[in-house]
């Protein structure tokens, strides 16, 4: 789920449209759209989903693995659900592990092709460059691994000046700015290196899942002010039983802000696989992957104000 | 004149240390470069080692027409993927991008899909993966293929008398598959 301008954007993995479209902060129901298929305006290897913030906000759905189709949410409100542009990129990215936009020209992401940590399209001279390369410390490790392995989740500032990544099995986070090109990098005491939690060395080929092995973080969002992160810090074994999430568990929201000093700690009472937050603020939307008819609306200006 | 050979004696012993020092340096840079050049000329071996095998392994001139003659109904040269069983699916799946993205430059229709497969169940299932990207995808069983053909997914271009040109393996040469697709194929349909 994501927010765009004050629009709540939910993509479905059930029922007949792909997504719905609701007013915020009432969550009012406004429209669906999306069906799966092979035809125009229909969706396929569709996993990939990220807000779009520019003149016309709206949002960036990938198709057929890493093509990309671009909404505008005015158009889709006013039943027009065809993408006011679609790009294809370069065949050897494969697929992507996740993607986010800078505007309309820009696209930042992690893909299992490429050799690259971290990609950056322009879609417009149509370049695809290396921003960050792999860490060159395990050679004998295929890309696909490593892109497994240096796993993360990425999030645009609505103003498109910054953009953030948070890792899933490294405590830390990167505040990327790209009018001064500078990186903010915050690191979380006592979370075990790369290496400890993961049992590598250099000579380390594929990734194995230990029982003790220790989650950091499975999901980011943000608005202009803050950077909101679903913060696990905890074994997968309490996390996951079953190959599904533990309901037992309810992660913490830590929200941080652009220059990266910590604001809050957000306990969200109802379990979630989903959240995303307004971009006034105001709200922490969630929802249950079992009860999809159902979101929650948490107010968390209290905590902010903290 | 005692205190004037010291300092020269001295001055001889640092500037000796100095080139010591630099030589050990230049010793290794010229390591350095040894390993990268060493290096080079182990991927230029492996790219000649694959080069050999394919020319020696996979050389097929073309597919025996009583194979091909129920599935095929084209007058014209058409781009065909050969994939067999087990191989590598994130190799299909990067040539099924490629293959899309060059049907909107020659039509899709121009692009044919054999799946060399025993079982009819995982031909289906290999066929549902690739039908998004390739419409036209069909059965074809032949145990007879060269090895490398039969490891690799690969591509070539048939005529009406099945006959094979052009024929390329992107694993082999991964560095070459934009020139192959994005280039080469398309300057061929366009003549």
């Amino acid at each position: 789920m994501e927010v765009v301008d004050s629009f709540l954007i939910i993509k479905q993995s059930q029922g007949v449209s792909l997504f719905s479209i609701f007013s915020l902060p009432d969550c009012k129901h406004i429209c669906d759209f999306g069906k799966k298929g092979h035809g125009p305006g229909e969706f396929i290897y569709s996993f990939d989903f990220c807000p779009l913030y520019c003149e016309k906000s709206g949002f960036v759905v990938s198709n057929k693995l890493i093509s990309l189709n671009y909404y505008q949410i005015e158009d889709l409100i006013n039943e027009k659900f065809m993408p006011y542009k679609v790009i294809y990129l370069p065949p050897k990215l494969n697929r992507f592990r996740e993607i986010t936009a800078i505007g309309d020209s820009l696209i930042f992401g992690a893909s299992y092709g490429g050799n690259m940590e971290m990609f950056k399209f322009n879609n417009i001279s149509n370049t695809l460059e290396c921003f960050r390369e792999f860490p060159d410390n395990y050679p004998e490790m295929s890309n696909e691994h490593k892109t497994n392995l240096y796993a993360y989740f990425l999030a645009s500032k609505p103003d498109n000046t910054q953009f953030v990544r948070v890792y899933e099995s490294q405590g830390k986070i990167e505040v990327f700015n790209l009018n001064s090109n500078k990186t903010i990098i915050i690191k979380y005491k006592n979370f075990p290196s790369l290496e400890e939690n993961l049992h590598l060395d250099n000579s380390s080929r594929d990734l194995r899942y230990f029982t003790n092995q220790k989650i950091f973080c499975w999901g980011i969002q943000a608005t202009n002010k803050y950077i909101y992160l679903r913060v696990y810090n905890d074994n997968y074994t309490n996390i996951v039983g079953d190959d599904d999430l533990l309901r037992t568990f309810i992660p913490d929201i830590h929200v941080f802000d652009w220059n990266g000093n910590p604001i809050a700690k957000i306990k969200i009472s109802e379990y979630f696989d989903y959240y995303c937050v307004d971009l006034n603020d105001d709200y922490i939307f969630t929802c249950d992957g079992y009860y999809s008819d159902i979101i929650c609306r948490y107010r968390i200006t209290n905590y902010l104000k903290q | 004149m005692k205190k004037i050979t010291y300092f020269l004696i001295l001055l001889l012993l640092l500037f000796n240390f100095f080139w010591i020092y630099k030589c050990s340096i230049f010793k290794d840079k010229i390591s350095e470069i040894t390993e990268s050049y060493k290096q080079e000329i182990e991927h230029i071996e492996i790219n000649k080692n694959n080069l050999e095998k394919l020319i020696s392994n996979c050389y097929i001139r073309n597919i025996p027409k009583h194979d091909l003659e129920n599935i095929f109904f084209y007058n014209d040269d058409v781009v065909v993927l050969l994939v067999s069983q087990g191989q590598c699916h994130s190799c299909i799946i990067e040539i099924l991008i490629y293959l899309e993205q060059l049907g909107n430059k020659i039509g899709s229709d121009r692009i044919l899909i054999l799946g060399n497969f025993i079982n009819n169940k995982d031909f289906e299932i290999f066929e549902n993966d690739a039908s998004p990207f390739i419409i036209n995808v069909s059965k074809y069983f032949n145990k007879e293929l060269p090895k490398e053909v039969i490891d690799h997914p690969t591509i070539f271009i048939m005529n009406r008398n099945f006959e094979i040109r052009y024929l390329f393996i992107p694993e082999l040469y991964p560095e070459l598959s934009e020139t192959y697709f994005f280039k080469l194929l398309p300057d061929f349909f366009k003549n």
